[in-house]
């Protein structure tokens, strides 16, 4: 508001000293700016950042975040932004790394794949690329993840916690429909196969045969019916 | 119109922000929308559902940029990949103008995402020209800088708030987004006259206003963007009006339990009589 003081301070090391004081994680005790006697009104920045990091990240991973109690989750909360503060200007942006983080904590298989398919799931309904009829190509929007245990069922369940799923691996696909609604598949070899395939503009079906009976040669299953099925559900946009 | 000419940025009376909450009702809505402000950072490295509601959004009404993330007064270089996203989305939804804080909001690369304010000193207001002048190369738009609310007075002040604006401004040749409210919470925080506050700006660069709502716990005052607008806020924006002497257009905030468009849109008529009215009277200066 006013010139209330001459004290010269470098405005690089005012904004580190703020960094050190508000930044969930950090809060040092003494400060450059006001020595031991920091004005009680930084708790609305401490609050707000602290309130702007956890929530986002309570958002982004909510069916993670049922398989802690409150105080682990906190814990987990502490741990993460300590190590990882923001470094993207958009917060979904920034909380990627959660993933990461926690599969190198002593966290339950199923939890780190269960964050894995939040996060998936999250990008998929976010992805910068426009699926439309008629692009001819498999829907650009598509991730592909093997899990170990059965995420799928367990996440449209909403992940209980005392219902965990069962460890048998499982491929699933994400990706946006062309009404911008994110959808989850099991995939199967040949549905892998055919998604593929038509990665390529142009990709021709009878191109697809050959391969077929090299790599899944057992598998009888007429093409067309095939594709039929996955242009209906958006998966491959003829 | 030259960067320096904010007056002659067009009066588009008040609108609302385009939220999330609004995306399933705006595009088809019959309410009357005057045009919309989006924060970019929700929409600049997204596609799906978001950008087509902007894309239709942006054929229907004029919008304007409010961003967050800029962080141009951080002694961290701009983000060229930001400064390009933000150019792109505002090519894309035909932005008439773009605004973001007096503030930093990075060090290092890490990001507060929040508005941490700066001190009123020579090398605060010379690093912020200096950088508005390095955005506006890159951005041929006009763009505006926002008073944020602060909560702490920072040591190292050279200078009173309003030169501050002045010095900054004047040397970036940038425009002013005066909000209101921000002005009356700081008033409450810091103890000062609001009206003094609003004379000491550089008024003649005001090319847009902000109103919102605010929580007041009883210690402080925090500028939430929730609730309806109170009485004084309004009364300081009537005064703003005047003191300006031209109409500037207005935007309701509401960011926090945010209720139904038609609540929203019901501040913003509340905006446009007083600017009416205001606009009506000559003011006799």
């Amino acid at each position: 508001m006013t010139a209330s003081t001459s004290r010269k301070i470098p405005l690089r090391a005012l904004q580190e000293d703020l960094q050190n004081l508000i930044f969930f994680g950090r809060r040092t005790s003494r400060s450059v700016l006001w020595g031991d006697k920091i004005p009680s009104r930084i708790e609305v920045y401490r609050n707000n950042v602290h309130l702007n990091w956890t929530e986002t990240l309570e958002s982004d991973f909510s069916f993670t975040r049922k398989q802690f109690t409150p105080e682990e989750w906190e814990k987990i909360e502490l741990k993460f932004f300590s190590a990882h503060a923001p470094r993207h200007y958009e917060l979904n942006g920034s909380i990627v790394p959660f993933v990461p983080f926690l599969k190198s904590q002593k966290v339950k298989p199923c939890i780190k794949e269960l964050a894995d398919a939040e996060l998936a799931d999250l990008n998929t309904f976010l992805h910068p690329a426009a699926p439309v009829h008629g692009m001819g190509i498999t829907n650009p929007t598509v991730t592909t993840r093997l899990y170990q245990h059965q995420i799928l069922d367990w996440f449209s369940r909403k992940a209980p916690a005392d219902a965990p799923p069962a460890q048998k691996p499982q491929v699933v696909v994400f990706y946006r429909d062309t009404h911008f609604e994110v959808r989850m598949r099991v995939a199967d070899p040949l549905m892998l196969l055919m998604m593929e395939h038509f990665q390529k503009p142009g990709a021709d079906l009878d191109d697809l045969e050959p391969v077929r009976r090299r790599l899944l040669p057992t598998n009888k299953v007429p093409l067309d019916k095939v594709l039929e099925s996955l242009v209906e559900i958006d998966l491959i946009l003829l | 119109m030259t960067r320096s000419d904010f007056q002659s940025l067009p009066a588009l009376g008040a609108g609302v922000g385009l939220r999330k909450q609004f995306f399933e009702d705006i595009i088809d809505t019959k309410l009357s929308v005057g045009w919309l402000e989006i924060v970019p950072e929700n929409f600049m490295d997204f596609g799906g559902n978001p950008l087509r509601v902007l894309d239709a959004c942006a054929k229907r009404w004029p919008i304007i940029s409010h961003g967050v993330n800029l962080s141009i007064g951080s002694c961290d270089p701009l983000n060229e990949e930001y400064v390009e996203k933000l150019k792109a989305l505002l090519d894309r939804s035909k932005a008439l103008w773009y605004s973001d804080h007096m503030c930093f909001t990075s060090v290092g690369g890490r990001y507060f995402h929040d508005l941490i304010p700066l001190p009123f000193s020579n090398e605060a207001a010379e690093h912020v020209a200096k950088k508005v002048q390095q955005l506006q190369k890159k951005i041929k738009k006009p763009f505006l800088l926002e008073n944020p609310s602060y909560y702490v007075q920072l040591p190292g002040a050279e200078m009173e708030e309003g030169k501050f604006y002045h010095e900054v401004l004047e040397e970036a040749d940038c425009g002013m987004l005066l909000d209101v409210n921000n002005v009356y919470v700081n008033s409450r925080n810091h103890g000062f006259d609001p009206q003094a506050m609003i004379r000491s700006y550089p008024l003649h660069r005001v090319g847009q206003i902000h109103m919102a709502g605010h929580k007041d716990t009883g210690e402080v005052v925090i500028d939430t963007h929730e609730g309806p607008i109170i009485d004084p806020v309004w009364e300081l924006y009537e005064f703003t009006m005047q003191e300006i002497g031209r109409p500037v257009s207005t935007l309701i905030e509401w960011d926090t339990n945010v209720p139904p468009l038609k609540t929203v849109l019901e501040e913003a008529r509340h905006a446009d009589k007083i600017m009416d009215l205001v606009n009506r009277v000559p003011v006799g200066r």
